[in-house]
């Protein structure tokens, strides 16, 4: 499937077509995980690969730019955040049934907006369990989350994605951010 | 008792809480509550809480937990992951456990990460099943030189036998083509781990810590570095036992590849972060005290429960590379005492590590604590486990107090994690010595960090280093030079003693010559070069003691020993100008191969070698005046050519070389009034080589041989017309027919030699060299052209040489050689200049040589093959300016020259440098007497007198020695003829 195919499929979800949609995340999924995975080839070990930055290379490889708007292109990155979520998931939890000896899947909370003094690594499954807790307490708030963690949007991002104000999404990040953090650091 | 109730209270509270389930709505007011108590300041919003929760207890602790977490600056903004994550993708993840790799069966998987899979194995033998840890190296890695490297290093690591070292056994190929290696299989807890449950006495940890480094020491011994030292490597058994896993392996997987060798990097792949040395993060290379440090940061951490510093900053953000904020830590920022951070931890009030921590951020924040989800690690081994640890753990404080680790301890685990390698531990064994030391009660040899160790020092040094744009020699330094060379040495001997001579020939040309050539160039680099070259020699005679019963290697040997004379004497290379060292080495190689012919007077291959070496050493002696001996050696070499070609199996290749026996008798000729007998010989092998090039008109190193043998006699021929002239100036005599004919023959035979360069040029387009044989024969061709009228031919010629040279110094601008070559274009330029009676451009071109000299003399002030031209320009310019009778000018100039030749002879005491000096004595003894002429000032003609007798005296000391040749008689004598003169004078 091209790259013009692509575009069309994101541009017919994004007007509501269920199908498309279904179409459309797959094969975002499997681009985001072919990215990892060569990037993890072509770099040594200890390196670290952020998952927003794969996820504006998949953006880039699937996505003919010229074609869409900023809206199209914040519903892409919508998907692709979920997408990214379920990779981390499967493979935390493809390395716990594996029983391996060393620790789970690590991730560092790392400040974006300020030089982040300390480096907190956090299993990637419990965040998950935290943030399915807050999707059963506020959907919206969640969506956030998702979007900040697994696609690295900024605030007029999210705001623009979720049609939102952005004072709304910085207010509901900051109160996300401080439970999330009770929840994992106490 | 009031307080433990609430305590209790809320513990009720939260657990009620939780079950119960948050509700939307009530999220929907905490998140209002929080949103207003955040906005206002701090002392206001207890009561505001209080009032706004009322009697929700539950929700009012939720709302003050996130207050507190918000206050906290950093933010959850952004995820990274740590690359082992995407290292073990589904490929890896997917594939089903082979039944057997090689001849092991494996019965299950152990581990997993970054460079591969870790499974527990079986060797069936008939007798019994040996248990083995397997690991297999994933894909991506270097695989062909990781098998290379593994058979080199098999026997080694398999010869590292100690009760604390996990025993290496094999390592091979896949069927799929991964590298993978076997190592006994170790019932264990990692250190980290077994520390955490079991919470030892500081002595117990103490003692496990010097188990450990008694492994690392005998590693030492053999001079395997593990690279790679780090809790996760250290098993503990369940008796205490101590075993260190994956010895040698780092540098398996780490070491680039034999071309890379002299360079850089080293891997990053094969290095912990949170264990990493200074040295380590910087990318250099690696040696013994690497171990110590990495032995350092886990003491630390066995005293502390935490690590020097937070290593989980190390490849953040940086896709590709290492973190430099992290870099700076590791390589600035000193750590905090252990006694200082335990202090810390343990103060009362601070029952959470966050707490405790709170400020020092240069504090790791981990902890040995690991999620009850993972099973006990077994043989996890070398980069399969990444610092794993997971943060919510409770902290266990150790069961001793900070006040024990201060002063020694504190001393102790310093000294071992500084940034300097050599202001570390020297040795593991010193190491643990001080351990012993301290569990016994006596005093430490560590002491508290003075200034002098902080890493002021450390940065500078890297700063030059960095700046530097001579990495490779850099590298050198820190890689050979210190104890990985000593190491090196050491293993060659073991080679020896085992027979492997293979191995050892190759290590020979890699360190000697590889990274010599590397640096050559470079300037400043020569210091660095002797130091190399006498490992080599030292080397090499170690190896010809040991190689006494094996012909064929004293005939490396031999060969060896004329390259590093190559090394330490060629000209027109970048070398050490020893010649002396070069005459040994040569001497050396001499000796072995006559012995060699003698033993086996068969071997035509002993003979040919000989032939060379004669060859060698006689440049060699010419180039210290030593003539008669230059001259023995050449008549050996024309007598071992002969017997070559008499022998019935010789090549046209001896054919060639017995033409150049002619070349070379011709080269040892020493002046004897006059360069006759030169001449003589230099046209017999001009002949010869013109009628063997007939039958033979494309053979290279035949033409080769001809064009530099026209060139040489053209040069002679040159030198007796300009003998002749000076000494018809100081007997009248009337030699200008004979001194036009000899220029006019010389510029035939350099015409010669140029055509012959072009034709080289022509049939052999990608040798470079052809094109510098052009450049230098036309530089030729160009004066003798000038000084046979043909001025402006000649210049263009030169001119064109000079831009040739200028286009060669621009390709490479490191090479301090080839900006010399444009400093001799000058000079020559001058010399035709001057020939054509134009002395202001002559001194012009003088002084453009100059330019450069200074300024190559200056980076690189022991290059004698420098400082020698430079001198040669100095009075070559006074010459000229005396002609012009600018007698002042002249004089700056000439003691420039004296100021040159006083600083070589400084470093070195040779006669050649002497003469140097007497002749630069002599030419402003000259042109003083030529002053005072003028001005008739007493102090000018005192000087003059001295200069003239001092340059006497040192003439004649040297001629009495018997050290100079024939050439000086005339000197002494005119020179005396002054000295009268000058008496005359007063």
């Amino acid at each position: 499937m091209g790259r013009q195919d692509v575009t069309s499929l994101l541009k017919k979800a994004q007007s509501g077509s269920r199908e498309a949609l279904d179409l459309l995340m797959p094969l975002v999924y499997q681009e985001l995980r072919q990215i990892a995975q060569s990037q993890m080839q072509s770099e040594r070990m200890n390196h670290t690969l952020q998952p927003t930055a794969l996820v504006h290379e998949s953006y880039i490889r699937l996505i003919d730019q010229k074609e869409v708007d900023w809206q199209n292109r914040a519903h892409f990155f919508y998907i692709a955040a979920e997408m990214m979520r379920r990779i981390l998931i499967n493979h935390a939890n493809k390395r716990n049934a594996q029983k391996r000896g060393e620790g789970q899947t690590l991730i560092n909370l790392d400040d974006v907006d300020s030089n982040a003094k300390s480096y907190n690594p956090v299993d990637v499954l419990e965040i998950d369990q935290l943030l399915k807790e807050l999707e059963n307490l506020d959907q919206q708030q969640a969506k956030i989350v998702e979007l900040r963690f697994f696609a690295g949007l900024t605030v007029a991002e999210i705001a623009s994605v979720l049609e939102v104000s952005e004072s709304t999404v910085k207010r509901e990040w900051r109160s996300a951010k401080a439970w999330l953090k009770s929840k994992l650091l106490s | 008792m009031a307080l433990c109730q609430s305590l209790a209270e809320i513990k009720t509270l939260e657990l009620i809480y939780h079950f119960l389930q948050m509700k939307p709505e009530n999220w929907q007011k905490i998140k209002d509550i929080f949103n207003k108590a955040i906005e206002m300041p701090a002392e206001s919003r207890q009561e505001f809480l209080r009032n706004s929760c009322g009697e929700d207890r539950a929700m009012l602790l939720e709302i003050e937990k996130m207050l507190e977490h918000a206050a906290d600056d950093d933010t959850l903004s952004k995820f990274n992951f740590l690359g082992e994550f995407y290292q073990s993708q589904p490929d890896a993840v997917s594939e089903p456990m082979p039944d057997k790799i090689g001849k092991y069966k494996l019965v299950r998987e152990i581990g997993r990460g970054g460079m591969g899979v870790v499974y527990e194995a079986l060797r069936e033998e008939k007798e019994f099943n040996q248990r083995v840890a397997l690991k297999v190296i994933k894909r991506g890695m270097d695989t062909d030189q990781i098998v290379k490297r593994f058979r080199y290093e098999q026997k080694i690591l398999a010869g590292l036998i100690h009760t604390n070292i996990a025993r290496f056994i094999d390592g091979g190929v896949t069927n799929d083509g991964l590298p993978f290696y076997v190592m006994e299989y170790i019932e264990g807890t990692p250190l980290d781990k077994y520390i955490y449950e079991q919470n030892p006495s500081l002595t117990e940890r103490l003692k496990i810590f010097l188990q450990v480094c008694s492994a690392v020491q005998f590693a030492h011994r053999n001079f395997i570095i593990h690279r790679d030292l780090k809790p996760s490597n250290i098993l503990v058994a369940d008796d205490g036992a101590v075993k260190l896993l994956d010895f040698g392996i780092g540098k398996i997987l780490s070491e680039n590849t034999d071309e890379q060798e002299a360079g850089t990097a080293t891997s990053m792949g094969m290095m912990t972060p949170a264990y990493a040395s200074p040295e380590q993060i910087l990318g250099k290379r690696v040696n013994l005290a690497t171990d110590i440090y990495s032995l350092g940061v886990i003491l630390y951490e066995l005293l502390t429960g935490s690590r020097p510093f937070d290593s989980s900053i190390a490849s953040n953000q940086h896709l590709g590379g290492v973190n430099p904020d992290f870099v700076r830590l590791i390589c600035e920022t000193e750590p905090a005492k252990p006694s200082t951070l335990l202090k810390k931890i343990q103060k009362p009030g601070s029952d959470t590590k966050e707490n405790a921590l709170a400020g020092t951020d240069e504090v790791e924040t981990r902890k040995f604590g690991k999620s009850e989800a993972e099973s006990t690690c077994r043989q996890a081994g070398n980069g399969f486990n990444q610092a794993a640890t997971k943060t919510a753990r409770p902290l266990k404080l150790p069961p001793f107090s900070a006040s024990q680790l201060k002063g020694d301890l504190d001393n102790i685990v310093l000294k071992s994690l500084r940034k300097e390698p050599d202001n570390r531990y020297q040795s593991v064994e010193l190491f643990a010595q001080d351990i012993e030391k301290y569990l016994s009660g006596q005093p430490v040899s560590a002491r508290p960090a003075t200034l002098r160790y902080r890493t002021t020092k450390f940065i500078k040094r890297n700063k030059i280093a960095v700046a530097s744009a001579a990495l490779v020699f850099l590298s050198l330094i820190a890689g050979i030079g210190i104890a990985t060379w000593q190491a090196y040495l050491a293993r060659v001997e073991r080679e020896i003693s085992e027979r492997r001579f293979e191995d050892v020939r190759q290590l020979a040309n890699k360190i000697v010559f590889k990274y010599h050539d590397a640096i050559a160039a470079l300037p400043g680099s020569t210091e660095t070069r002797e130091m190399l070259v006498k490992d080599a020699i030292d080397y090499l005679d170690r190896l010809s003691q040991n190689a006494q019963d094996r012909p064929e290697l004293m005939d490396e040997l031999a060969l060896s020993y004329i390259r590093i004379g190559n090394v330490q004497g060629e000209t027109y290379r970048a070398n050490l100008g020893d010649t002396q060292g070069a005459t040994e080495s040569y001497r050396k190689a001499v000796d072995i191969l006559e012995n060699l012919t003698n033993k086996y007077p068969d071997n035509i291959q002993y003979k040919r070698d000989l032939r060379e070496a004669y060859r060698s050493i006689t440049s060699s002696l010419v180039r210290q005046d030593q003539w008669a001996e230059a001259k023995s050696f050449a008549e050996k070499h024309y007598e071992t050519s002969r017997l070559i070609i008499n022998s019935g199996s010789a090549n046209l290749q001896d054919e060639i070389s017995f033409v150049r026996s002619y070349q070379i008798l011709g080269d040892s000729a020493e002046f004897d009034g006059g360069h006759e007998e030169a001449i003589k010989l230099f046209r017999q092998c001009l002949i010869e080589a013109e009628k063997l090039y007939r039958q033979h008109p494309q053979d290279e190193s035949l033409r080769r041989v001809y064009t530099s043998t026209a060139q040489r006699l053209g040069t002679r021929l040159e030198y007796q017309a300009d003998y002749l002239r000076e000494k018809s100036e100081a007997d009248n005599s009337s030699v200008d027919e004979e001194i036009k004919d000899l220029y006019l023959e010389a510029e035939r035979l350099h015409k010669l030699s140029v055509d012959l360069s072009y034709d080289l040029k022509r049939d052999f387009p990608n040798n470079q060299v052809y094109e510098r044989y052009i450049a230098a024969t036309e530089i030729n061709l160009g004066t003798a052209l000038a000084r046979n009228g043909n001025g402006n031919e000649g210049i263009a010629l030169i001119q064109k040489s000079l831009d040739y040279m200028v286009n060669a110094s621009r390709q490479d601008p490191k090479n301090a050689e080839a900006k010399r070559d444009i400093a001799e274009c000058y000079q020559y330029l001058a010399y035709a200049r001057a020939a054509m009676n134009n002395f202001p451009l002559a001194i012009d071109a003088n002084k453009k040589s100059l330019e450069i000299l200074e300024k190559i003399t200056e980076e690189d002030p022991t290059n004698f093959e420098f400082l020698k031209q430079a001198h040669l320009t100095y009075n070559n310019l006074g010459d000229l300016l005396l002609k012009q009778n600018k007698i002042n000018d002249a004089l700056i100039y000439y003691r420039k020259g004296k100021t040159f030749a006083e600083k070589m002879s400084e470093i070195n005491r040779s006669q050649q440098i002497r003469v140097l000096l007497a002749l630069s004595q002599e030419k402003i003894g000259k042109a003083l007497i030529a002053l005072y002429l003028r001005q008739k000032k007493a102090e000018t003609l005192t000087e003059a007198k001295s200069m003239l007798q001092s340059a006497y005296e040192l003439f004649s000391e040297l001629h009495q020695n018997n050290q100079l040749g024939k050439i000086y008689h005339y000197k002494i004598r005119k020179l005396e003829a002054d000295l009268k003169m000058a008496g005359g004078i007063s």
